[in-house]
């Protein structure tokens, strides 16, 4: 298995921000231009979350759709707020390859098969945000962790597969945001269930985080702080360049973490035997 | 001018830019009395073989197609476009394509000598160039061996010549066709528009083919 490093962008309005816990979101930069840099560092794939859409049952995301795919040419997957069929011809129309889907998907488990019969499965993601519950198992939730479902995430992922999904985006909201590494048991609570690509995303912080994937079938890590600290320690960002958002963070002007480079942690798999797209 | 088939079937918009980034005047194409004017026409799509042979028919896109790759025009397959260039997909039954290529399309097995194959094969994924060709490969002109493009799709095509396959990729072991040529159709599997820089070098080849 060669594993995908994805880079995920989390979009409000106009700005990309960061939260931690999917909450407490800070502005951090224009999606635009952190999109080229890691298209430019060799990133896989990217992963588009409108992290409001589902709040406010907006779908504003097709401007930087269009906007990216003109110039960055890496598969790009867009998520938030997808809840028809119309939803996703047009964000696919807007040039995005995949679509991930959570509320939706919840609400209605038939739209997953719908989807998929529609637009061939490989073009649907089922997104699952998991936090886990005192007793040791994993639950689903929506809203960016918000909202309980009641759902356990082994049932949820054999249900999903047999609806057709092509792909399986995972995010531990206990680990969202904080850098201290994924959540290993949920993972391999999932990839034990899966036979369509798992990706893993929620904690990614530095490279040792990354050596889980040897040996694996799993299909990649997403990550989104690391990378983003990265680029602000090498690029700046003007704070009052902003209309909206918290950007008390960026008028600080302190990077309390270099991050990592996506070149850098592709380098390091490398060095550890994990494959992975280099050039 | 470059045509790009818009038959309702997947992201051509990027297909659109990327094409143009390398100098194509690439334009969609809708109706099949605008083939006349294209010099090469690309045949993309992702999604269900048969959903998109009946489309194809709606839209009465068979018939042109098939005269326009008569007139000895190049006919570029990216992913299922390639794959229904052949004679028969395996997918939820029998269905035929159309009949361009000798090959068949085949769904990956779920195990292959041991190994669990996770379908789709979504990754990126090396291409590696078929040596046991004579001439160079106009198509991978500047392009090494061995170069990571990025695949998605569940089934694959088996061709009956060997002599017409570009280019092998393997999954878990498993070697399977992921470019041809036979005269001016040629098939890739992987998407070149999403591949990044050396994606977009198989596109400006292939415009190189058809402009040289």
């Amino acid at each position: 298995m060669i594993h995908r490093i994805i880079s995920r962008l989390d979009i409000k309005g106009p700005n990309l921000v960061k939260g931690i816990h999917l909450e407490g979101l800070r502005v951090l930069g224009k999606p635009e231009l952190l999109a080229r840099y890691y298209y430019e560092e060799g990133a896989d794939e990217l992963m588009y979350q409108d992290v409001v859409a589902s709040l406010y049952e907006r779908n504003s995301l097709e401007n930087f759709v269009e906007k990216t795919a003109e110039k960055i040419f890496i598969p790009l997957t867009v998520g938030g707020g997808i809840r028809k069929i119309s939803d996703i011809k047009r964000i696919l129309r807007a040039g995005a390859d995949k679509v991930s889907i959570n509320t939706a998907a919840i609400n209605r488990p038939e739209f997953i098969k719908e989807a998929a019969e529609h637009f061939g499965a490989s073009t649907i993601v089922v997104s699952m945000e998991v936090i886990r519950q005192s007793y040791g198992s994993y639950f689903l939730f929506t809203d960016n962790g918000r909202e309980y479902t009641g759902i356990d995430v082994k049932k949820w992922v054999e249900k999903v597969q047999s609806l057709g999904a092509g792909e399986i985006f995972l995010t531990s909201v206990d680990r969202e945001g904080t850098m201290k590494g994924l959540d290993t048991d949920l993972i391999n609570t999932v990839s034990s269930e899966v036979s369509i690509p798992l990706i893993c995303h929620g904690g990614f912080g530095n490279v040792g985080h990354i050596d889980f994937l040897k040996g694996t079938h799993i299909g990649g890590v997403a990550a989104a702080s690391v990378f983003h600290y990265n680029y602000l320690a090498s690029n700046k960002e003007d704070p009052y360049a902003f209309s909206e958002g918290n950007t008390d963070y960026l008028k600080s002007g302190i990077v309390k973490n270099k991050g990592l480079s996506i070149s850098e942690l592709k380098n390091y798999m490398l060095s550890r035997g994990i494959n992975v797209r280099h050039s | 001018m470059l045509g790009i088939l818009d038959y309702g079937m997947g992201n051509i918009f990027s297909l659109l830019n990327a094409t143009r980034v390398v100098g194509f005047d690439a334009k969609i194409i809708t109706c099949p009395d605008d083939l006349d004017a294209c010099d090469a026409l690309i045949l993309p799509g992702v999604g269900a073989f048969q959903d998109a042979m009946l489309r194809l028919k709606e839209n009465k896109f068979i018939d042109a197609i098939h005269s326009y790759r008569q007139s000895g025009k190049y006919v570029l397959g990216i992913c299922l476009g390639m794959q229904l260039l052949g004679q028969k997909s395996f997918e939820f039954g029998e269905h035929n394509g159309l009949k361009v290529v000798k090959g068949n399309s085949l769904r990956f097995p779920s195990l292959y000598k041991d190994n669990n194959l996770i379908i789709p094969h979504i990754m990126w994924n090396k291409v590696l160039l078929n040596y046991e060709l004579n001439n160079e490969i106009q198509l991978y002109k500047n392009i090494s061996d061995k170069e990571f493009m990025y695949f998605v799709h569940s089934y694959y095509v088996e061709m009956k010549n060997d002599t017409e396959i570009l280019s092998f990729t393997k999954y878990e072991g498993m070697r399977f066709c992921s470019s041809y040529q036979v005269d001016n159709i040629i098939g890739v599997q992987f998407h070149p528009e999403k591949s990044g820089k050396v994606g977009l070098q198989i596109l400006k080849n292939f415009n190189q083919m058809i402009y040289k």
